[in-house]
């Protein structure tokens, strides 16, 4: 079967990576050196560094996956986790951390982001990225590209060598092209599993229309990483192939900056997923933040406020990943599981269903 | 609070327009122009209308007018086409809708609001948007009805060079254009409207605020509805439609004070050029900007205004 190939290869590339950097756990503390300007802010011990991870949230329930799909799904987690952790430990950027991170997501085909992405209604994958630096605020973002390996190298790309925030379409795929960056025949994206549940949904579509509701399995497949990094800089980036069997160009969250992807030093930094229309009429990911520099709230209380009473009572279902500037990290999703963990210096976690926390 | 006050405010963008430049002839043109948009949009409140048709209204108008950077008067991409952006948003509902790189639809808006009402989704962009008006037989224009002479001129001056330029640029400033509604009608329900042409010869398919919920255009029955001009990616970086409704919801400013920190602080911080016009359910109107001037306008029961100078 097509699929536990698949899973075979992650499962390898994985073990490999985890044998090349052999690590240890030490809990590592700094002082936050808060900068002259903020001289007033009180210090806190933040640790050197922090991440967080999502790669979808949706109708993810224990009795549809096998041990071993579980299996392979969380060492997959743990692998990117792990990815982003080497550049952080060793002193790297948030923004490093966050590509690379991304790009491992991207690059195995479990999940619906670069290869592995949903075929659109017409049977292509479209891809959507974007990027935040929450130090200078800057951002980059894709929207609809089919050719570039990954998306969200494009988006940063667009952030640090354009003028421009938000490129889509074959125009990003220009930019991205001149900008030398990988580029892939549009097979390369294609799974077998993702062209079935192609063929499923448009089997049981009646006539228009999004068809989610028929598609529980692949419903939110969306990658995301936020990254503290000992400088203290938050980066947050999001990646998807969007929705299976989707039409007329749609574009969901994930490459709009303050609704899939958000990042501010101030606050916090957010990746979402989830149902993209409703995090874009919520301006989701801004609105955590927003909530904390505005109330007061803390992230979890800023998180549970926007995903488990606003997006409930609109009834939009997804989640998102986020981090403040101390550290403290939030996975807050209103569906049944969501693909999750994050890493700090001697802590690591990885979760796929709702009941499971960390210790 | 009086449940029958309604208003309407609308922009045709903001930037360096100097008085200097400016013809008595050509200011005049403006001003009507506005006028003709601020009334239109206003009957539609006056007669009982819906904010979202009066946001509509106002924004076909400024769209038919070769003067505004949006619809006909759309400026050219490197390619010499009109790729135009438009979007539209209901703050009773917070339904949206959103039209991105759109060519030869004669009112984007509309097509927006054809999103807002009958599609799952709130952003479609290019061809994809094209196939989804099928059903609705709107208006279509040639390229020639696009071809507006001075925005030929604009275009012919930096074609095929790697620059671009925003609506009303003087030299190395690059400015905006854009136009933009915000009505509350009888029955206390908030809407914004908001079109583009985008940037002369932009290319790599670059998108602005413009078609971007919470970017520049938003509205809240809760707080206020917003549409924005100006330097785009300042603004998609502010997250500025949505922010002034955050300062008005989480920290209590009111309308006027939450439009000018995000615009006369928080959009210049940034090193981003522009303005706002908003109003809030009570009917208050703010409409500040950081540049030289902005085509304004406002209307309701008391005051009726244009303008375009700071």
């Amino acid at each position: 079967m097509e699929l536990r190939n698949l899973l075979l290869i992650c499962f390898l590339i994985t073990v490999l990576s985890s044998c090349s950097s052999q690590k240890t756990l030490q809990p590592t503390l700094v002082k936050s050196e808060t900068s002259s300007v903020n001289k007033q802010k009180t210090k806190v011990d933040r640790p050197m560094y922090a991440m967080v991870i999502h790669a979808g949230a949706g109708t993810i329930l224990k009795e549809n996956i096998t041990e071993e799909e579980e299996y392979y799904y969380k060492r997959a987690l743990y692998a990117a986790l792990q990815s982003g952790e080497v550049i952080l430990e060793n002193g790297g950027t948030a923004l490093n951390a966050v590509e690379i991170t991304i790009k491992y997501l991207e690059d195995i085909p479990l999940f619906n982001a670069g290869k592995g992405a949903v075929f659109t209604n017409a049977g292509i994958n479209e891809l959507d990225a974007s990027i935040m630096d929450g130090n200078t605020l800057n951002a980059g973002a894709v929207g609809g590209v089919t050719n570039i390996k990954n998306p969200i190298s494009a988006a940063i790309e667009v952030m640090k060598n354009s003028n421009h925030v938000m490129l889509v379409g074959k125009g990003a795929e220009e930019f991205a092209a001149k900008q030398g960056l990988e580029l892939v025949e549009p097979d390369y994206f294609k799974t077998d599993a993702r062209w079935e549940s192609l063929q499923n949904a448009k089997a049981k579509e009646k006539d228009t229309g999004a068809i989610l509701e028929d598609n529980p399995d692949w419903k939110f497949g969306t990658v995301g990483c936020v990254a503290l990094d000992q400088f203290g800089n938050i980066v947050a980036g999001t990646s998807t192939g969007g929705m299976t069997n989707k039409r007329y160009n749609r574009i969901g969250d994930s490459p709009i900056i303050g609704a899939g992807t958000y990042a501010n030093n101030e606050t916090c930094g957010v990746s979402c997923t989830g149902h993209g229309e409703y995090f874009i009429r919520y301006t989701v990911a801004h609105d955590v933040s927003a909530i904390m520099e505005y109330t007061g709230a803390s992230l979890e209380e800023a998180s549970q406020q926007v995903v488990m009473e606003k997006l409930v009572k609109a009834k939009g279902s997804g989640g998102l990943v986020a981090l403040d500037k101390d550290g403290n990290i939030s996975m807050t999703f209103n569906t049944p599981g969501m693909y999750r963990g994050y890493v700090k210096p001697g802590e690591r976690f990885v979760a796929i269903y709702k009941e499971e926390s960390p210790e | 609070m009086s449940k029958e006050k309604f208003g309407i405010a609308i922009h045709g963008g903001a930037g360096t327009i100097l008085r200097s430049k400016m013809t008595a002839e050509k200011e005049q043109a403006y001003r009507s122009a506005l006028e003709i948009a601020l009334d239109a949009g206003y009957a539609v409140l006056a007669k009982g209308g819906t904010s979202l048709a009066a946001v509509e209204c106002a924004v076909i108008k400024l769209e038919n007018c070769p003067l505004f950077n949006a619809g006909r008067g759309s400026v050219f991409n490197a390619k010499g086409e009109h790729e135009m952006d438009a979007s539209i948003m209901d703050g009773k509902t917070l339904h949206a809708g959103a039209v991105a790189a759109v060519r030869n639809f004669k009112n984007p808006i509309t097509l927006a609001h054809k999103v807002l009402l009958h599609s799952d989704h709130v952003l479609l962009m290019g061809e994809g948007a094209m196939e989804f008006a099928k059903p609705y037989a709107l208006d279509m224009e040639s390229d020639e009805y696009f071809h507006v002479d001075h925005r030929y001129a604009q275009w012919q001056k930096i074609k095929g060079s790697d620059s671009f330029q925003l609506d009303h640029a003087k030299e190395d400033k690059k400015y905006l254009g854009t136009v933009g509604a915000v009505a509350l009608d009888m029955d206390g329900n908030l809407a914004a409207a908001t079109s583009t042409g985008g940037m002369t010869n932009k290319k790599f398919g670059r998108i602005g605020d413009s078609p971007l919920i919470g970017l520049g255009n938003y509205a809240n029955n809760k707080t206020c509805a917003v549409s924005c001009t100006g330097s785009g990616e300042y603004i998609m970086r502010g997250v500025t439609a949505y922010d002034i409704s955050c300062l008005m919801e989480y920290k209590g400013l009111s309308l006027d004070e939450a439009a000018n920190e995000s615009v006369m602080k928080r959009l210049l911080d940034l090193g981003g050029d522009g303005g706002v016009i908003a109003i809030d359910a009570q009917g208050n109107i703010s409409m500040p900007f950081n540049c030289d001037g902005m085509y304004r306008g406002m209307r309701n029961q008391e005051r009726r205004e244009v303008s375009i100078y700071g």
